[in-house]
């Protein structure tokens, strides 16, 4: 037998469908200055606190810079990270942008929302939670706070259909139970409350929610903290799995490097409340360059 | 001109309320019309009935009750029970309005759980009493959220409770209450009339206003709105069902019946839960030997 | 011929702020070119700095200082300073690498672990897995093993996984890192064999590594490093290439 024969394609027709440039297109996100002050806030806030100050809390007024000026664009299909000790802002960062809490400054533009020309943190109650059920999905670290443990975990992925206009038990069933069955969650559970289900399987049943309405961008916040380490490695292989397949892009918040590691390209590293350091994810646990990274690197070899 | 001056007891203000209340309470009535289906907050007054028995409707009809008036006052259906006699004789004492007991020849009707099986017309009102205004209350506790779903038109949650009751129970166990659909905005509570009375409400032409005394709500229905009762395009919203049966009294098969049952043999009889309708038909049935020919519709 | 890629002045130090901002300098002042369908190798003692080189090309590494000028499908871009954006899509369709050790999921597949080297728009997941099937036949993975996750594989069963990744895409550039350090000697042959049918079919490529014997028939030039310098004692293409032809 001659040399190793690769499959009929060559290079030249590898590329030939290729349409795109090097530099993608418009970001599916683009977040600028988001910043959030917890308190009355004054004119120093932002100045006086930060990684430099080795605090989020103002010296001046007392109120807490959960973060401030984070600026990113997040693409189409691409899993971002966020790393940071906890309390650094991370959840803060996806609980404004998933409009739980408002922003004190700052805009995020969503390409599917308005073709990304309206800055979605001034828009509406009601414009916000469209974008909300429509546009994107949030897994929250307590399943408490993503689903309603009395409601069925049928019930709670009907939830978002029901706000998108889908008014048919049968159809709102069959769209459950395809969920539940790509979250690996047993068909039988589909009528049973999730207040009696494993930790990790209200992950899966949060994730099936969050993927309802076929939102191009997901939040996860966290989603593996506090579950035995096994039921961790099931919950990140589904989520892997669910981004090659489905294609979503996903803001990925965990302060374990590990999870970032295994599910991103493309990471921000945050300090009290501010990003000190953004890159390839390969390149900010290869080359860190922020003093913060570098121990944040070395604590975890 | 009043009808019956001789019934008015001295001492009291007409329509009993004073001025003020009777101006304050119509101008929310004008607001609730304005926004069909949303609920505007009130001054409720205490009044000579116990709470529970009806004040928030009685408020609003003693604030619209005029001298030309002719009212009608019914409970379940009824006229003649306590609390519809009660409600009457108090508009009686401090109004001296005409009442009867005939739905076609009321201006003003005042009702609990019950909508008359004729139909009404663009000259009549319709006032009802209202226990719970809240439709998002069995889902959510928190009067600030509820406003706030309102507000957002958000009512995914209560329909994932119907749609639950429908994996629990294949149909929506919901009788009473039935949650509806006002204008396309705003979910209300039509009071607890019976599914049967719901799609009257739908583009009727009378003016429907719902008063609730301890929740301090007046809210509406103003004439030809839409009003869709919450249903599933796989499940659709359907009246009580009294097929095979026929009002013992006048054997109406085309109204609400109430079941009545026998002590000593245990048989099941139904008569109309509108005893006015019912009382109608027995007489025209008797004056020509047939029944009325106007029938009501159940349905639309 | 034209260039496919030409590094200029590619310094890289790290500064290791854990030990008082202490500098230490990994490579500096490098120089080379590749062109089209060549395979170039890096040789050079221990800590010479030859991974830190192709690290900073692919940017897992932050170069300090210099250029390095790829012609892409879609114009020249300097890998070392364009958007994270530009390498990622780069790295997705032109370029790939082989590390020194395959780094897996433990609960990921080998088929899996392969197919996840193609690009997902492009292919679809049954497509993907059936090319990586065929690249795993090629370089002998056992088929009743393609289901395991190679994290229970031999070191060479893992390294050659780990080259099928890379290389799943057909990159137009493949920067490779000690590929053979971890083989037996028939999977070198393989190995060895892979490398030259990628370029039979246009394939550029930059190889490190200490495994003279493999990579000395394959080569079309080789660069040194020297240890105390850090530089490349053979910069420039003639002598690069009259250290090929010695
Ligand atoms: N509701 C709140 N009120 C006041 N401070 C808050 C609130 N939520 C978060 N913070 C503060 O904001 C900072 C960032 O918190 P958070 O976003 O939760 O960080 P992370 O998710 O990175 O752990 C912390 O100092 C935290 O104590
Ligand atoms: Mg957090
Ligand atoms: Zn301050
Ligand atoms: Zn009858």
């Amino acid at each position: 037998m001659g040399g190793i024969e690769l499959s009929g394609l060559n290079i030249a027709d590898t590329f030939s469908g290729l349409q795109g440039n090097p530099v993608p297109d418009e970001p599916l996100l683009r977040v600028r200055g988001l910043t959030r002050i917890y308190g009355r806030g004054c004119a120093e806030c932002v100045v006086r606190t930060g990684p430099e100050a080795g605090s989020n809390i103002c010296p001046i007024c007392a109120s807490i810079v959960a973060c401030a000026g984070v600026s990113f664009d997040l693409y189409a299909g691409e899993m971002m990270g966020v790393v940071g000790e906890s309390g650094s802002g991370k959840s803060t960062l996806v609980q404004c942008l998933y409009f739980d809490h408002t922003s004190s400054a700052g805009e995020a533009y969503l390409k599917s929302y308005r073709g990304g020309a309206v800055n979605m943190l001034g828009s509406s109650a009601q414009e916000q939670r469209h974008i909300r059920h429509h546009l994107m999905g949030m897994v929250y670290q307590n399943p408490h706070q993503g689903l309603r443990l009395d409601c069925t975990a049928g019930g709670n992925i009907a939830e978002k259909l029901l706000t998108a206009g889908f008014f048919h038990v049968g159809r709102i069933r069959e769209r459950a139970s395809e969920l539940l069955r790509r979250t690996e969650v047993p068909m039988e559970r589909m009528d049973h409350l999730p207040r009696h289900f494993s930790g990790g399987m209200q992950q899966r049943v949060q994730i099936a929610k969050a993927l309802a309405n076929n939102p191009p961008l997901v939040f996860l916040d966290e989603v593996t903290t506090g579950l035995d380490v096994s039921v961790q490695a099931r919950v990140l292989d589904l989520i892997r799995h669910l981004h090659r397949e489905l294609g979503l892009a996903m803001l990925v918040v965990s302060h374990n490097l590990d999870v970032i590691r295994l599910l991103t390209d493309y990471t921000l590293v945050m300090k009290s409340g501010r990003v000190v350091e953004a890159g390839l994810t390969d390149q900010i646990l290869g080359d860190p360059q922020h003093p913060y990274t570098q121990l944040l690197v070395s604590s975890l070899l | 001109m009043m009808a019956n001056k001789k019934a008015v007891r001295p001492g009291y203000n007409y329509a009993f309320l004073d001025e003020q209340t009777k101006k304050e309470i119509r101008r929310r009535i004008l607001k609730a019309v304005a926004i069909p289906g949303y609920q505007v907050p009130f001054a409720s007054r205490e009044l000579p009935i116990a709470q529970g028995w009806g004040t928030g409707g009685l408020q609003l009809t003693l604030a619209l009750v005029g001298p030309d008036d002719v009212v009608k006052v019914i409970d379940q259906g009824s006229d003649d029970v306590v609390n519809a006699v009660n409600i009457r004789r108090l508009l009686l004492q401090t109004t001296g309005v005409k009442t009867t007991e005939n739905t076609d020849a009321a201006s003003l009707i005042q009702t609990r759980h019950r909508i008359p099986e004729e139909r009404l017309g663009d000259w009549q009102t319709l006032v009802f009493q209202v226990p719970y205004p809240e439709p998002l209350r069995r889902v959510e506790p928190s009067e600030v959220k509820t406003r706030e779903m309102h507000a957002e038109a958000d009512y995914s949650r209560l329909w994932v409770y119907l749609y639950e009751d429908i994996v629990r129970w294949r149909e929506i166990t919901v009788g009473a209450q039935y949650p509806v659909l006002v204008n396309k905005r705003y979910v209300m509570d039509p009071s607890p009339i019976p599914r049967w009375d719901v799609p009257k409400l739908h583009m009727a032409a009378n003016l429907n206003l719902f008063g609730a005394g301890r929740e301090k709500r007046i809210y509406a229905v103003p004439p030809y709105t839409r009003v869709q009762p919450l249903e599933f395009e796989d499940h659709p919203f359907r009246v009580e069902s009294f097929e095979g049966k026929s009002c013992a009294v006048c054997g109406s098969t085309g109204s609400f019946l109430d079941e009545l049952l026998d002590n000593h043999t245990g048989a099941r009889r139904y008569t109309c839960s509108d005893t006015a309708y019912c009382a109608k038909r027995l007489l025209s049935e008797k004056r020509h030997g047939q029944r009325p020919t106007r029938r009501t519709d159940g349905g639309d | 011929m034209v260039e496919l890629l030409r590094v200029t002045g590619l310094t890289k130090v790290f500064t290791l702020h854990l030990l008082g901002g202490r500098t230490v300098e990994a490579c500096r002042d490098i120089e080379f070119a590749l062109r089209p369908g060549e395979i170039l190798g890096i040789q050079g003692p221990s800590g010479a700095g030859k991974s830190t080189i192709l690290k900073c090309i692919y940017r897992t590494y932050v170069a300090t200082a210099g250029q390095a000028w790829y012609r892409s499908l879609r114009g020249s871009v300097d890998l070392l300073a364009c958007p994270v954006q530009t390498i990622l899509a780069l790295r997705r369709f032109e370029i790939g690498y082989v590390s020194q050790f395959l780094r897996v999921v433990p609960r990921v597949s080998a088929l899996q672990v392969v197919a996840e080297g193609l690009p997902r728009n492009e292919w679809t997941q049954s497509r993907a897995l059936q090319e990586a099937a065929r690249l795993l036949e090629h370089l002998r993975i056992p088929c009743d093993l393609w289901e395991a996750s190679p994290c229970t594989f031999s070191g060479g069963e893992q390294q050659r996984v780990n080259i099928a990744r890379a290389v799943a895409h057909r990159p137009r550039l493949l920067l490779m890192d000690e590929p053979t350090a971890s083989l037996d000697h028939e999977s070198r042959r393989l190995v060895q064999e892979l490398i030259l049918e990628l370029k039979r079919q246009g394939s550029s490529i930059v190889v490190v590594s200490h495994d003279w014997q493999t990579f000395n028939q394959i080569t079309d030039r080789v660069l040194r490093l020297d240890q105390e310098s850090k530089a490349c004692v053979t910069g420039g293409s003639q002598h690069v290439e009259a250290a090929a032809d010695h």
